[in-house]
Protein backbone atom coordinates (compact mmCIF):
# COMPACT_ATOMS: atom_id res chain seq x y z
CA UNK A 1 0.00 0.00 0.00
CA UNK A 2 2.86 2.69 1.27
CA UNK A 3 4.54 1.71 -2.43
CA UNK A 4 1.60 2.55 -4.64
CA UNK A 5 0.47 5.91 -2.53
CA UNK A 6 4.71 6.68 -3.09
CA UNK A 7 4.27 5.73 -7.24
CA UNK A 8 1.09 8.37 -7.70
CA UNK A 9 3.12 10.73 -6.47
CA UNK A 10 5.89 10.05 -8.24
CA UNK A 11 3.05 10.36 -11.01
CA UNK A 12 2.08 13.36 -9.81
CA UNK A 13 5.59 15.43 -10.27
CA UNK A 14 5.81 13.89 -13.72
CA UNK A 15 2.99 14.91 -14.96
CA UNK A 16 2.42 18.59 -13.17
CA UNK A 17 5.84 19.91 -13.69
CA UNK A 18 5.46 20.05 -17.33
CA UNK A 19 2.12 21.23 -17.02
CA UNK A 20 3.10 24.10 -14.78
CA UNK A 21 6.01 25.08 -17.05
CA UNK A 22 3.14 25.06 -19.86
CA UNK A 23 0.73 27.03 -17.92
CA UNK A 24 3.99 29.36 -17.05
CA UNK A 25 4.16 30.08 -21.03
CA UNK A 26 0.63 30.46 -21.85
CA UNK A 27 0.75 34.32 -21.26
CA UNK A 28 3.50 34.64 -23.19
CA UNK A 29 2.24 32.61 -26.29
CA UNK A 30 -1.02 34.67 -26.39
CA UNK A 31 0.81 38.14 -26.72
CA UNK A 32 2.77 36.04 -29.72
CA UNK A 33 0.53 38.78 -32.44
CA UNK A 34 0.95 41.72 -30.46
CA UNK A 35 2.93 44.70 -32.07
CA UNK A 36 5.21 46.85 -30.25
CA UNK A 37 5.61 50.27 -31.99
CA UNK A 38 8.08 52.75 -29.61
CA UNK A 39 8.78 56.11 -30.95
CA UNK A 40 11.48 58.61 -30.05
CA UNK A 41 10.35 62.06 -31.01
CA UNK A 42 12.43 64.81 -31.85
CA UNK A 43 12.44 68.22 -32.95
CA UNK A 44 13.65 67.25 -36.58
CA UNK A 45 12.85 63.11 -36.59
CA UNK A 46 10.35 61.23 -35.25
CA UNK A 47 12.10 57.74 -35.20
CA UNK A 48 10.97 54.16 -34.09
CA UNK A 49 10.81 50.26 -33.88
CA UNK A 50 8.33 48.26 -34.80
CA UNK A 51 8.78 44.57 -32.99
CA UNK A 52 6.21 41.53 -32.59
CA UNK A 53 5.70 40.74 -28.64
CA UNK A 54 8.58 37.92 -28.79
CA UNK A 55 10.80 41.19 -29.84
CA UNK A 56 11.77 40.13 -33.17
CA UNK A 57 10.90 42.86 -35.83
CA UNK A 58 8.65 44.01 -38.27
CA UNK A 59 10.56 43.55 -41.86
CA UNK A 60 9.22 45.79 -44.67
CA UNK A 61 5.72 46.72 -42.92
CA UNK A 62 4.00 49.40 -43.71
CA UNK A 63 4.52 52.71 -41.51
CA UNK A 64 1.70 55.47 -41.59
CA UNK A 65 2.21 59.03 -39.76
CA UNK A 66 -1.34 60.07 -39.46
CA UNK A 67 -2.40 63.66 -37.85
CA UNK A 68 -5.18 62.66 -35.54
CA UNK A 69 -8.65 64.02 -35.98
CA UNK A 70 -11.39 62.73 -33.85
CA UNK A 71 -14.16 65.09 -36.05
CA UNK A 72 -12.94 64.47 -39.45
CA UNK A 73 -10.82 61.31 -39.18
CA UNK A 74 -7.07 60.96 -39.40
CA UNK A 75 -5.22 62.48 -42.09
CA UNK A 76 -1.92 60.67 -43.33
CA UNK A 77 0.69 62.72 -43.56
CA UNK A 78 3.52 60.09 -44.54
CA UNK A 79 3.85 56.74 -45.30
CA UNK A 80 7.22 54.34 -44.90
CA UNK A 81 8.36 50.87 -44.49
CA UNK A 82 10.40 49.57 -42.08
CA UNK A 83 13.91 47.81 -42.56
CA UNK A 84 15.45 44.63 -41.74
CA UNK A 85 15.40 45.94 -38.25
CA UNK A 86 11.99 47.00 -37.80
CA UNK A 87 12.92 50.38 -37.87
CA UNK A 88 11.24 53.85 -39.57
CA UNK A 89 11.99 57.47 -39.30
CA UNK A 90 9.85 60.31 -40.29
CA UNK A 91 11.17 64.41 -40.23
CA UNK A 92 8.78 65.63 -37.76
CA UNK A 93 6.22 67.70 -39.29
CA UNK A 94 5.18 71.33 -38.36
CA UNK A 95 2.57 72.64 -36.46
CA UNK A 96 0.90 69.16 -35.51
CA UNK A 97 -0.24 69.11 -32.17
CA UNK A 98 -1.58 64.78 -31.76
CA UNK A 99 -0.04 62.15 -34.53
CA UNK A 100 -0.50 58.51 -34.73
CA UNK A 101 1.87 56.23 -35.88
CA UNK A 102 0.64 52.78 -37.29
CA UNK A 103 3.05 49.60 -38.31
CA UNK A 104 1.37 46.70 -40.32
CA UNK A 105 3.06 43.89 -41.60
CA UNK A 106 0.04 43.45 -44.21
CA UNK A 107 -0.43 39.89 -42.35
CA UNK A 108 -3.09 40.91 -40.12
CA UNK A 109 -0.70 42.31 -37.13
CA UNK A 110 -0.94 45.90 -36.30
CA UNK A 111 0.46 48.24 -34.31
CA UNK A 112 0.03 51.60 -32.93
CA UNK A 113 1.36 54.35 -31.31
CA UNK A 114 0.20 58.15 -30.68
CA UNK A 115 3.04 60.72 -30.37
CA UNK A 116 1.96 63.95 -28.46
CA UNK A 117 3.63 67.56 -28.93
CA UNK A 118 5.15 69.72 -26.32
CA UNK A 119 1.93 71.56 -25.70
CA UNK A 120 -0.16 68.57 -24.83
CA UNK A 121 2.41 66.95 -22.74
CA UNK A 122 5.57 67.85 -21.33
CA UNK A 123 8.52 66.42 -22.71
CA UNK A 124 7.07 65.56 -26.32
CA UNK A 125 7.33 62.04 -25.59
CA UNK A 126 5.07 59.07 -26.80
CA UNK A 127 2.56 57.39 -25.33
CA UNK A 128 2.56 53.66 -27.34
CA UNK A 129 -1.10 52.52 -26.86
CA UNK A 130 -2.11 49.09 -27.33
CA UNK A 131 -4.06 48.70 -30.78
CA UNK A 132 -7.54 47.21 -31.01
CA UNK A 133 -6.96 43.48 -32.00
CA UNK A 134 -7.52 43.44 -35.81
CA UNK A 135 -10.27 41.26 -37.34
CA UNK A 136 -9.02 37.75 -36.75
CA UNK A 137 -11.40 36.43 -39.58
CA UNK A 138 -9.40 38.42 -42.08
CA UNK A 139 -5.96 36.83 -40.85
CA UNK A 140 -4.65 34.31 -43.42
CA UNK A 141 -1.76 32.17 -42.43
CA UNK A 142 -2.17 30.22 -44.78
CA UNK A 143 1.00 31.08 -46.50
CA UNK A 144 3.01 31.50 -42.71
CA UNK A 145 5.78 28.92 -43.25
CA UNK A 146 5.53 29.18 -39.28
CA UNK A 147 2.57 26.71 -39.32
CA UNK A 148 3.90 23.61 -39.24
CA UNK A 149 5.35 24.45 -35.56
CA UNK A 150 1.74 25.76 -34.26
CA UNK A 151 0.37 22.80 -35.57
CA UNK A 152 2.92 20.46 -33.73
CA UNK A 153 2.83 22.68 -30.69
CA UNK A 154 -1.25 22.27 -30.63
CA UNK A 155 -1.14 18.76 -31.19
CA UNK A 156 1.32 18.72 -28.35
CA UNK A 157 -0.62 20.69 -25.96
CA UNK A 158 -3.72 18.23 -26.97
CA UNK A 159 -1.66 15.52 -26.25
CA UNK A 160 -0.50 17.09 -22.87
CA UNK A 161 -4.29 17.78 -21.66
CA UNK A 162 -5.23 14.01 -23.08
CA UNK A 163 -2.07 12.69 -20.79
CA UNK A 164 -3.64 14.57 -18.20
CA UNK A 165 -6.73 13.85 -18.19
CA UNK A 166 -6.33 9.99 -18.47
CA UNK A 167 -3.86 10.56 -15.54
CA UNK A 168 -6.35 12.14 -13.28
CA UNK A 169 -9.20 9.49 -14.61
CA UNK A 170 -7.11 6.70 -13.86
CA UNK A 171 -5.99 7.66 -10.27
CA UNK A 172 -9.81 8.43 -9.83
CA UNK A 173 -10.57 5.11 -10.36
CA UNK A 174 -8.04 3.51 -8.93
CA UNK A 175 -8.62 5.36 -5.64
CA UNK A 176 -12.56 3.99 -6.42
CA UNK A 177 -11.81 0.68 -6.76
CA UNK A 178 -9.53 0.65 -3.51
CA UNK A 179 -12.37 1.82 -1.31
CA UNK B 1 -16.73 30.24 -38.60
CA UNK B 2 -15.88 32.67 -36.31
CA UNK B 3 -17.34 35.70 -34.56
CA UNK B 4 -14.67 38.19 -34.15
CA UNK B 5 -13.74 40.06 -31.11
CA UNK B 6 -16.21 43.21 -30.38
CA UNK B 7 -19.22 42.74 -33.27
CA UNK B 8 -20.67 41.11 -30.19
CA UNK B 9 -23.57 43.07 -27.55
CA UNK B 10 -22.72 42.54 -24.46
CA UNK B 11 -26.10 40.53 -23.46
CA UNK B 12 -25.08 38.01 -26.46
CA UNK B 13 -21.52 37.86 -24.61
CA UNK B 14 -22.08 37.15 -21.45
CA UNK B 15 -25.17 35.15 -22.34
CA UNK B 16 -23.18 32.83 -24.78
CA UNK B 17 -20.45 32.57 -22.39
CA UNK B 18 -22.73 31.18 -19.63
CA UNK B 19 -24.75 28.65 -22.26
CA UNK B 20 -21.07 27.42 -23.51
CA UNK B 21 -20.02 27.07 -19.83
CA UNK B 22 -22.91 25.07 -18.83
CA UNK B 23 -22.32 23.20 -22.07
CA UNK B 24 -18.83 22.24 -21.68
CA UNK B 25 -19.98 21.15 -17.54
CA UNK B 26 -22.43 18.63 -19.44
CA UNK B 27 -19.93 17.51 -21.56
CA UNK B 28 -17.14 16.84 -18.77
CA UNK B 29 -19.62 14.99 -16.40
CA UNK B 30 -20.15 12.95 -19.87
CA UNK B 31 -16.34 12.41 -20.32
CA UNK B 32 -15.28 8.66 -19.41
CA UNK B 33 -12.03 6.90 -19.63
CA UNK B 34 -13.18 5.35 -22.75
CA UNK B 35 -14.78 8.27 -24.46
CA UNK B 36 -11.80 10.19 -23.74
CA UNK B 37 -9.41 9.15 -26.32
CA UNK B 38 -11.92 9.93 -29.31
CA UNK B 39 -12.67 13.16 -27.78
CA UNK B 40 -8.95 14.50 -27.89
CA UNK B 41 -8.56 12.62 -31.15
CA UNK B 42 -11.22 14.85 -32.43
CA UNK B 43 -10.21 17.69 -30.74
CA UNK B 44 -6.73 17.54 -32.46
CA UNK B 45 -9.04 16.78 -35.94
CA UNK B 46 -10.60 19.50 -34.98
CA UNK B 47 -7.79 22.23 -34.10
CA UNK B 48 -5.92 21.15 -37.35
CA UNK B 49 -8.65 21.38 -39.49
CA UNK B 50 -9.44 24.67 -38.68
CA UNK B 51 -6.95 26.20 -39.51
CA UNK B 52 -6.34 24.74 -43.04
CA UNK B 53 -7.47 26.99 -45.87
CA UNK B 54 -8.63 26.35 -48.94
CA UNK B 55 -8.41 29.41 -50.94
CA UNK B 56 -11.76 29.72 -53.23
CA UNK B 57 -12.51 32.38 -55.00
CA UNK B 58 -12.02 35.77 -53.36
CA UNK B 59 -12.01 33.98 -49.40
CA UNK B 60 -11.57 31.20 -48.28
CA UNK B 61 -12.47 28.30 -46.44
CA UNK B 62 -11.76 25.59 -44.05
CA UNK B 63 -13.75 22.47 -42.63
CA UNK B 64 -14.96 22.87 -39.55
CA UNK B 65 -16.68 19.45 -39.01
CA UNK B 66 -18.60 20.33 -35.87
CA UNK B 67 -21.85 18.28 -36.88
CA UNK B 68 -19.33 15.10 -37.63
CA UNK B 69 -17.83 15.55 -34.18
CA UNK B 70 -21.48 15.89 -32.50
CA UNK B 71 -22.89 12.90 -34.24
CA UNK B 72 -19.58 10.63 -33.24
CA UNK B 73 -19.15 12.42 -29.45
CA UNK B 74 -22.66 14.41 -28.01
CA UNK B 75 -22.46 16.32 -25.69
CA UNK B 76 -18.52 16.00 -25.75
CA UNK B 77 -18.30 18.58 -28.69
CA UNK B 78 -18.43 21.62 -25.83
CA UNK B 79 -15.12 21.05 -24.08
CA UNK B 80 -13.96 19.07 -27.30
CA UNK B 81 -14.09 22.17 -29.18
CA UNK B 82 -13.35 24.99 -26.39
CA UNK B 83 -10.27 23.12 -26.55
CA UNK B 84 -9.59 23.73 -29.77
CA UNK B 85 -10.59 26.80 -29.84
CA UNK B 86 -8.24 28.03 -27.30
CA UNK B 87 -5.33 26.35 -29.21
CA UNK B 88 -6.44 27.77 -32.50
CA UNK B 89 -6.75 31.28 -30.24
CA UNK B 90 -3.46 30.84 -28.79
CA UNK B 91 -1.48 29.58 -31.75
CA UNK B 92 -3.04 31.62 -35.00
CA UNK B 93 -4.89 34.04 -33.27
CA UNK B 94 -8.11 32.89 -34.82
CA UNK B 95 -11.55 34.32 -33.17
CA UNK B 96 -10.20 35.89 -29.82
CA UNK B 97 -10.13 34.88 -26.05
CA UNK B 98 -12.72 37.54 -25.68
CA UNK B 99 -15.43 35.41 -28.34
CA UNK B 100 -14.20 32.19 -27.19
CA UNK B 101 -17.59 31.34 -25.12
CA UNK B 102 -19.59 32.86 -28.43
CA UNK B 103 -17.71 30.79 -30.69
CA UNK B 104 -17.75 27.52 -28.39
CA UNK B 105 -21.63 27.86 -28.39
CA UNK B 106 -21.87 28.18 -31.96
CA UNK B 107 -20.17 25.31 -32.62
CA UNK B 108 -20.94 23.31 -30.49
CA UNK B 109 -24.73 23.39 -29.74
CA UNK B 110 -25.55 22.62 -33.45
CA UNK B 111 -23.00 19.49 -32.97
CA UNK B 112 -25.04 18.32 -29.94
CA UNK B 113 -28.18 19.04 -32.02
CA UNK B 114 -26.70 16.82 -34.95
CA UNK B 115 -26.31 14.30 -31.96
CA UNK B 116 -29.66 13.97 -30.83
CA UNK B 117 -31.29 14.16 -34.45
CA UNK B 118 -29.53 11.32 -36.21
CA UNK B 119 -27.70 8.87 -33.15
CA UNK B 120 -31.09 7.55 -33.51
CA UNK B 121 -30.88 6.07 -36.67
CA UNK B 122 -27.06 5.74 -37.20
CA UNK B 123 -27.12 1.58 -35.97
CA UNK B 124 -29.58 0.54 -38.47
CA UNK B 125 -27.41 2.27 -41.04
CA UNK B 126 -25.07 0.36 -40.22
CA UNK B 127 -25.25 -1.77 -42.90
CA UNK B 128 -25.86 0.59 -45.85
CA UNK B 129 -22.95 2.29 -46.83
CA UNK B 130 -25.51 4.99 -48.68
CA UNK B 131 -27.33 5.48 -45.54
CA UNK B 132 -24.02 6.60 -43.29
CA UNK B 133 -23.09 9.05 -46.53
CA UNK B 134 -26.66 10.50 -45.83
CA UNK B 135 -25.87 10.82 -42.45
CA UNK B 136 -22.60 12.05 -42.59
CA UNK B 137 -23.96 15.18 -44.97
CA UNK B 138 -27.18 15.80 -42.51
CA UNK B 139 -24.48 15.82 -39.84
CA UNK B 140 -22.85 18.65 -42.02
CA UNK B 141 -25.82 20.46 -42.64
CA UNK B 142 -27.03 20.35 -38.95
CA UNK B 143 -23.80 21.65 -37.95
CA UNK B 144 -23.26 24.71 -41.04
CA UNK B 145 -26.80 25.07 -40.80
CA UNK B 146 -27.19 25.17 -37.47
CA UNK B 147 -23.82 27.47 -36.32
CA UNK B 148 -24.95 30.54 -39.59
CA UNK B 149 -27.94 30.42 -37.63
CA UNK B 150 -26.68 30.94 -34.03
CA UNK B 151 -24.11 33.36 -35.55
CA UNK B 152 -26.59 35.05 -37.14
CA UNK B 153 -29.19 35.60 -34.27
CA UNK B 154 -26.09 36.52 -32.31
CA UNK B 155 -25.15 39.88 -34.52
CA UNK B 156 -29.05 40.14 -34.92
CA UNK B 157 -29.32 40.13 -31.25
CA UNK B 158 -26.56 43.24 -30.82
CA UNK B 159 -29.08 45.12 -33.05
CA UNK B 160 -26.74 46.98 -34.90
CA UNK B 161 -27.96 48.18 -38.54
CA UNK B 162 -24.83 47.84 -39.84
CA UNK B 163 -24.37 44.00 -39.38
CA UNK B 164 -27.05 43.24 -41.61
CA UNK B 165 -25.25 43.18 -44.65
CA UNK B 166 -22.98 41.14 -42.60
CA UNK B 167 -25.35 38.68 -41.98
CA UNK B 168 -26.16 37.76 -45.75
CA UNK B 169 -22.37 37.83 -46.17
CA UNK B 170 -22.00 35.56 -43.78
CA UNK B 171 -24.75 33.45 -44.68
CA UNK B 172 -23.74 33.13 -48.23
CA UNK B 173 -20.33 32.60 -47.41
CA UNK B 174 -21.19 29.22 -45.50
CA UNK B 175 -22.18 27.18 -48.79
CA UNK B 176 -19.10 26.08 -50.00
CA UNK B 177 -18.26 25.80 -45.97
CA UNK B 178 -21.03 23.42 -46.11
CA UNK B 179 -20.52 21.72 -49.59
CA UNK B 180 -16.81 20.38 -48.00
CA UNK B 181 -17.74 19.70 -44.58
CA UNK B 182 -20.99 17.32 -46.20
CA UNK B 183 -18.70 15.88 -48.29
CA UNK B 184 -15.76 15.16 -45.96
CA UNK B 185 -18.57 14.25 -43.11
CA UNK B 186 -20.12 11.75 -45.60
CA UNK B 187 -16.77 10.16 -46.33
CA UNK B 188 -15.77 9.77 -42.79
CA UNK B 189 -19.06 8.43 -41.58
CA UNK B 190 -19.32 6.08 -44.45
CA UNK B 191 -15.56 4.99 -43.73
CA UNK B 192 -16.50 4.75 -39.85
CA UNK B 193 -19.11 2.53 -40.43
CA UNK B 194 -17.35 0.17 -42.96
CA UNK B 195 -14.28 -0.64 -40.86
CA UNK B 196 -15.21 0.62 -37.10
CA UNK B 197 -18.69 0.51 -36.85
CA UNK B 198 -17.66 -0.20 -32.65
CA UNK B 199 -17.53 3.56 -32.64
CA UNK B 200 -21.16 4.00 -33.41
CA UNK B 201 -22.60 1.92 -30.67
CA UNK B 202 -22.54 2.66 -27.18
Amino acid sequence: MGTRIQSNRDNFNIVSRPLIILLALLPQLALAHGVHVTISAGEEAIAGQATYADGSPLVDASIKLSRSNSSTGDRLLAQSRTNDEGRFAFPTPRDQVELTITADDGLGHRGTAIVMSAEQLPGALATPRAAPAPAPRLIDHSHDTSNWARWVSGLGYLLGLFGAVSWWMSRRGASRSRD
Amino acid sequence: MHLAAGVLGLPTFVGSAILATAGIAIGLRKLTPRSLPSAALFAAVFFIVGTIHIPIGIGSVHLILNGLIGLLLGWLAFPVIFVALVLQALLFSFGGFAVLGANTLLLAAPAVMAHFALRPFVENSLGSQRKLLWLGLFAATIGIGGAALIAVTMLWSTGQQALLNLMVLFGVAQIPVWIIDAAVSALVVATLGRNLPQVFVK
